[in-house]
């Protein structure tokens, strides 16, 4: 019984390719795209564009949270007036973290700020593209926050701050080669080199398909 | 008689010195080292070694379905699992723009702020037995098993909890959890009254908190942080009332916030936190509606379209964030966590320079971090 219920399955070439294969290799940006408008009527993001012109690339709101994307030049004197002297002043920074997008070579790393304004409860989520070695100016001087979260993407990413006061890993261990977070370093991949020295356990085999990708 | 002068001692090093503290040191709540720079007993600087628990929970996540990352988050932060799984079934059903029906909102909020007692629990129980009061941990412990027992019931686990899925819970309440969380409701401020009598006008525990660990509330808002420590400070701030989520708008509780942002402070902070909590459980229970607890348009193939989404609630630790960022696949491009122990531990170094290395202890205590979650 088993055997005859399998073997339709097997040999069916044209059921696979009328109904299967269509829906498996739909193109992975089939989906709907959330939502996205341009902020024409703020205060806040036209004062910016005022001041700082063609450096503030696109001002969105993406499912209706506001984002900027603005030219890295001008990363560091744009959080600086968002700190001091914009209305509402952003006196907080929740999060700073990096995305990798290795489709997009010229410019495949994009540095993630998430600000908030404790008095107007507002949030402001700042965005910037790097190239691939591309260093970036660091925040911390601007917000302390910005230490440890700074080392934990240089940890992750291998994106290197200018003028950061102490860039160090921070999550893994000093020597370590690579940087997991990014797209190219595989789930399972380890630096077998520095496990074997400092823990003295033999390494995995470097051999087989260790993407444990889940399909 | 002989005059008594200044007598140098050359064959004393009096460099300073370095200790270290852990990783394997019950009073640093897990694998934490924190290498202190001695002066005497003063400490003049440190620097945190973290970790050693790093699992990669980010990468993980983006090599996994969106359901099947959900339990990752209850092993983030293993003492408010239930938070943690608030926040990310949250941040895709915001991406998703799907409606949770009110019933299950509504046990989302009671089982999330039974969860901050448990946590909080945990924190007194924990924090008392660092600065040497014993019996408040003991005591602490006890009701912490009665939360845990509901928990059980509820989830099946008493501390990997997780009952909460896209689109709303697997599970409805169990017969009797009404009465069950409404008896230990009734019976809590009783307990709070007890462990504030063993601490409140307790000298030993006065001198080793009062003045200690003092942050402003300017510079605990540079240095990020949240929760609790923030509040401390004297910022009366709480997602829950400044984004409310879930059913929080309904419910009627205050921020407690403190004055002096020292230790003491924190302590009151949290001790309040847990009647609001209560406060807001006993609201919640008695507007429990009937009705379905899962949304009926929730999805079976989780695919949030391309775009990101930045969600945050208030965990008993601070500020949880997810960043998700979407590629319309059924896997997410990134999934980055905002740890709050992470961000409030950085704030170690700033608040026990001048301390005592006893005090270090306490501070660490005081800012409630969770290893599991600063790692990931």
């Amino acid at each position: 019984m088993a055997e005859e219920d399998n073997k339709p399955q097997e040999i069916n070439p044209i059921a696979k390719s009328a109904s299967e294969t269509p829906v498996k290799k739909l193109p992975r940006r089939a989906a709907g795209a959330m939502p996205v408008v341009e902020i024409k009527d703020d205060l806040l993001i036209k004062a910016l564009q005022e001041k700082f012109g063609k450096t503030i690339l696109s001002a969105n709101e993406i499912n209706s949270q506001q984002v900027l994307q603005i030219e890295k030049a001008a990363l560091a004197t744009v959080l600086l007036y968002l700190r001091d002297n914009a209305t509402p002043a952003f006196n907080m920074l929740t999060d700073l973290t990096a995305v990798h997008f290795p489709d997009q070579p010229d410019q495949p790393f994009e540095m993630v700020y998430q600000l908030y304004s404790i008095a107007a409860k507002r949030r402001l989520r700042i965005k910037t593209r790097l190239a691939e070695n591309e260093t970036i100016q660091t925040v911390t001087s601007i917000w302390g926050t910005a230490n440890w979260l700074e080392r934990e993407v240089y940890d992750l990413f291998g994106i290197r701050f200018d003028e950061h006061p102490d860039l160090r890993r921070i999550l893994l261990p000093t020597g370590w080669v690579g940087h997991p977070l990014r797209k190219e370093y595989k789930l399972e991949y380890q630096d077998n080199a520095w496990v074997e020295e400092n823990l003295q356990i033999r390494a995995l085999p470097t051999e087989g398909d260790f993407t444990g990708k889940f399909e | 008689m002989t005059e008594i002068t200044d007598i140098t001692h050359p064959e004393i090093d009096t460099n300073e010195m370095i200790l270290n503290m852990g990783p394997q040191h019950p009073s640093t709540h897990g694998v934490l080292r924190v290498a202190l720079k001695l002066d005497g007993e003063v400490v003049t600087d440190l620097d945190c070694d973290i970790g050693y628990l790093h699992r990669g929970v980010e990468k993980i996540c983006e090599h996994r379905n969106y359901q099947m990352i959900a339990p990752y988050f209850d092993r983030t932060d293993y003492i408010a699992a239930v938070s943690n799984g608030l926040c990310y079934v949250e941040t895709i059903e915001k991406a998703l723009a799907l409606e949770i029906p009110l019933r299950a909102q509504y046990l989302r909020v009671i089982l999330t702020e039974l969860n901050r007692l448990s946590s909080h629990l945990l924190w007194l129980a924990t924090h008392a037995l660092d600065i040497g009061a014993v019996t408040v941990f003991l005591w602490a412990f006890r009701e912490r098993e009665e939360l845990l027992k509901i928990f059980e019931n509820f989830f099946g686990a008493r501390l990997t909890c997780h009952a909460f899925r896209i689109g709303g819970m697997t599970y409805d309440a169990y017969d009797g959890f009404q009465a069950e969380v409404k008896d230990f409701c009734d019976r809590f401020p009783k307990r709070l009254e007890e462990y504030e009598t063993l601490l409140n006008t307790n000298r030993i525990w006065l001198s080793r908190t009062v003045g200690i660990g003092i942050i402003s509330a300017d510079a605990a808002i540079d240095i990020g942080l949240t929760g609790p420590p923030l509040r401390g400070s004297g910022v009366e701030w709480d997602i829950r009332k400044a984004h409310p989520y879930e059913c929080y708008a309904d419910l009627e509780f205050d921020i407690p916030y403190g004055e002096n942002g020292d230790t003491y402070d924190r302590y009151l902070v949290r001790m309040e936190e847990m009647r609001q909590s209560r406060r807001i459980i006993l609201q919640a229970l008695e507007k429990l509606p009937d009705g379905p607890i899962m949304a009926p348009k929730a999805p079976k193939v989780v695919k949030p379209s391309i775009g990101e989404y930045y969600h945050s609630i208030e965990s008993p630790k601070g500020e949880l964030g997810i960043y998700l960022v979407s590629d319309g696949s059924t896997q997410p491009t990134r999934l980055r966590i905002r740890p709050p122990s992470f961000i409030n531990l950085q704030a170690l170094r700033q608040m026990s320079i001048g301390h005592l290395v006893a005090d270090v202890v306490a501070i660490i205590g005081t800012l409630d971090i969770v290893l599991g979650e600063i790692d990931r």
